[in-house]
């Protein structure tokens, strides 16, 4: 097997903050390969955000430390020069973020953006760099590529910006590709699009993609590999069917349970009590024994280490101290949950 | 009407006719920029008890529909009916009992809360606007809106800015309960929180429906919520009423391709299960409600669309009790 396209080891992020240091990300480690669209979920501040920005040198340099390994296509990304950064930045590795109204260049249009991103990166002729700019805005799905080439962000819907975020993030053929709450601000029936439009390009050009979500729909829908994440370390690891049929993690028993479309004809969701722990100081041994329902007298005071889940393929692995019965109880509950008729 | 009135047994609490709202676009000292169709024709009842969701996606004027609700906006044409007193245009003076009666939860948990404020005068601010009693008397009556929406009321002089989203949220529900109100209408209440704190405050509005016989006017773009929280639902596009329904019979057999659509979009978290659909995404994007196209507005992205549908704006089929819808050519119901 060749090694994966990008594989994470070890990555811890700490932040220098006002009121002291934020363990934002605490040895996370995870890989994709080509033609895999790998799912990041977890809630605000859960470090998803802050783990793939680190990879690609986007976070303030003087306040940051960032340690552990993320090689990419044999090059650690960590050890890499501002320079090298640049070089791989937006043409082998490129990022779509949720907002693509600020991510947009309000004053250029959007053709002059998309040239911009193809003369940072790639030698070519004007006018051939024209026709790839077309090309890409029809390929993304908009209409009237041409016309659309002269429209400020402004003019677009939504769904049309997002989609021009996608054209120039490809534009230059990545690897990688980053999509950070790609389709969260999009209506349900964009939101489709979208996706579709995702994993089409991901067969299509093989390449990998890392999809950062809170939203267990979206990575039902187009994820292959999960990764599960609680404050700033990983909680659950496995193929989408694992972790969404099998989920053996308390935390995402409660995170399949939170979510509306689960169990709907219950009156009452059930919800994880209390909120996220604060990463200046979170908690000992498992940062998710202060909110879960099983917490042991070890869950505070060790840190649980990944391993593979007991009785499961050695994909799936959880960091939980719980027992194997307490385990198979507690998936079998989740994965009826999770199954709820349509 | 009268089905409608006396759904659940109980009298219309709200009752909406034929609104329209339009929005002129200025352009220039003169000369019109044209006129934005917010809303076109809505009318729907809310009975005394009930739960309505309104569902569309950003644009089709769910929003616009709720203020008008609440008269923050003086709607084009139509009636609006609170209680059996016509507010249509009713002056500020004769709204007041609306302002008690009627209470909003916006979905901005961050930009709905004043943040020189502290956090008790936030809540009492509704009770000292209304002259509720003395000082003592709403300092007793925040504390117990604290402690109902399930807010520490230890941290009563604390800043928005101290609360997490979820606990904001809390607040702004704090504060549209001051004066007990019986209508609550709101705006995207939990679009803008993380899933456990989602959950967390569904299951509080849920309660507080209970406990205080609340009717609430749920505006919202996800359909699981509506499905989980919701008696009725409304299903909007571009301004129009696409179909209304209870929530059970909508779920079961949606009529309107719209709401099939909708329901075929929304992500299911298992991967055999939501892979295993068949469906035919929509192309394209809602058209402007500056210039709607003619005939039912959703007959551009739809895929049964035929001449009739571009030629003539389908009305909602007549009031069953249960299930209305604006088509054409609509779904069959599948014979079992």
């Amino acid at each position: 097997m060749s090694p994966p396209l990008l594989a994470v080891r070890d990555l811890s992020v700490e932040i220098q903050s006002e009121d002291g240091v934020v363990h934002a990300v605490d040895h996370v480690s995870w890989s994709v390969n080509r033609g895999e669209v790998l799912g990041i979920v977890g809630e605000s501040g859960s470090g998803k955000s802050v783990s793939c920005l680190s990879l690609v040198g986007l976070l303030p340099e003087k306040r940051t430390t960032v340690t552990g390994s993320a090689v990419f296509d044999g090059v650690d990304l960590l050890e890499c020069s501002e320079q090298q950064l640049n070089s791989i930045r937006g043409r082998q590795i490129a990022m779509i973020f949720q907002d693509p109204l600020t991510s947009l260049h309000p004053l250029m249009s959007v053709g002059a953006q998309l040239l911009e991103a193809i003369k940072l990166h790639q030698k070519m002729a004007k006018g051939d760099a024209r026709a790839l700019a077309i090309e890409m805005l029809g390929r993304v799905g908009i209409p009237d590529p041409r016309e659309r080439m002269k429209a400020y962000p402004h003019e677009l819907s939504g769904g049309m910006r997002q989609r021009v975020m996608i054209a120039m993030a490809l534009i230059n053929d990545p690897a990688v590709l980053v999509a950070d709450e790609a389709t969260t601000a999009l209506d349900v029936t964009t939101q489709a699009q979208i996706l579709d439009l995702l994993r089409d390009l991901c067969a299509r050009a093989d390449s990998a993609i890392v999809l950062i979500t809170h939203d267990l729909g979206v990575v039902a829908e187009v994820c292959d590999h999960v990764v599960v994440m609680y404050a700033g370390r990983v909680a659950e690891r496995g193929t989408v069917e694992e972790v969404l049929e099998r989920p053996s993690h308390p935390y995402t028993w409660g995170l399949l349970g939170s979510m509306p479309s689960v169990d709907a004809k219950a009156a009452r969701a059930r919800t994880i009590g209390g909120t996220p722990p604060s990463l200046l100081s979170p908690p000992a041994g498992c940062r998710f024994h202060p909110r879960c329902p099983h917490a042991l007298d070890v869950c505070r005071e060790e840190v649980p280490s990944l391993r593979p889940v007991p009785g499961g393929a050695g994909t799936h692995t959880i960091a939980c101290h719980l027992d194997e019965a307490r385990l198979r109880e507690g998936a079998d509950q989740a994965s009826v949950l999770s199954t709820v008729q349509w | 009407m009268s089905v409608e009135q006396h759904r659940n047994g109980r009298p219309a609490l709200l009752d909406v006719s034929g609104l329209v709202k339009e929005f002129p676009v200025g352009r220039g000292l003169f000369g019109t920029g044209g006129v934005v169709h917010a809303v076109q024709g809505v009318s729907f009842s809310l009975s005394a008890g009930e739960t309505l969701a309104v569902v569309g996606e950003s644009g089709c004027g769910k929003s616009t529909l709720a203020r008008c609700v609440l008269r923050l906006l003086v709607p084009t044409a139509g009636t609006i009916t609170f209680e059996g007193i016509d507010i249509t245009n009713a002056p500020p003076r004769q709204l007041r009992p609306l302002r008690r009666d009627a209470a909003m939860v916006f979905q901005d948990p961050f930009g709905s809360l004043n943040p020189r404020l502290r956090v008790a005068s936030i809540v009492g601010e509704p009770l000292r606007e209304a002259r509720f009693g003395s000082k003592k008397e709403i300092e007793a009556r925040v504390w117990e809106l604290f402690t109902q929406v399930g807010l520490n009321p230890e941290h009563f002089s604390r800043f928005p800015h101290e609360f997490s989203g979820g606990q904001r949220q809390r607040i702004g529900i704090a504060r549209a309960l001051a004066l007990h109100p019986k209508l609550l209408v709101c705006d995207e209440p939990v679009s803008a929180l993380d899933v456990s704190a989602q959950a967390q405050i569904l299951n509080l509005l849920a309660d507080l429906r209970d406990q205080l016989d609340l009717s609430y006017l749920f505006i919202t773009h996800n359909l699981d919520i509506v499905r989980r929280f919701c008696d009725r639902v409304l299903v909007m596009y571009l301004g129009r009423v696409m179909e209304i329904s209870t929530v059970a019979e909508l779920f079961a057999a949606p009529r309107h391709p719209y709401t099939a659509a909708l329901l075929a979009a929304t992500p299911i978290p298992n991967p055999r299960l939501t892979r295993a659909r068949k469906r035919a995404p929509l192309t394209g994007d809602p058209a402007s409600p500056l210039s709607p196209p003619p005939g039912c507005p959703f007959h551009p992205r739809c895929p049964r669309a035929q001449q009739r549908c571009h030629d003539e704006v389908p009305a909602l089929t007549p009031d069953d009790g249960s299930h209305r819808f604006a088509c054409h050519f609509p779904l069959e119901v599948a014979t079992a």
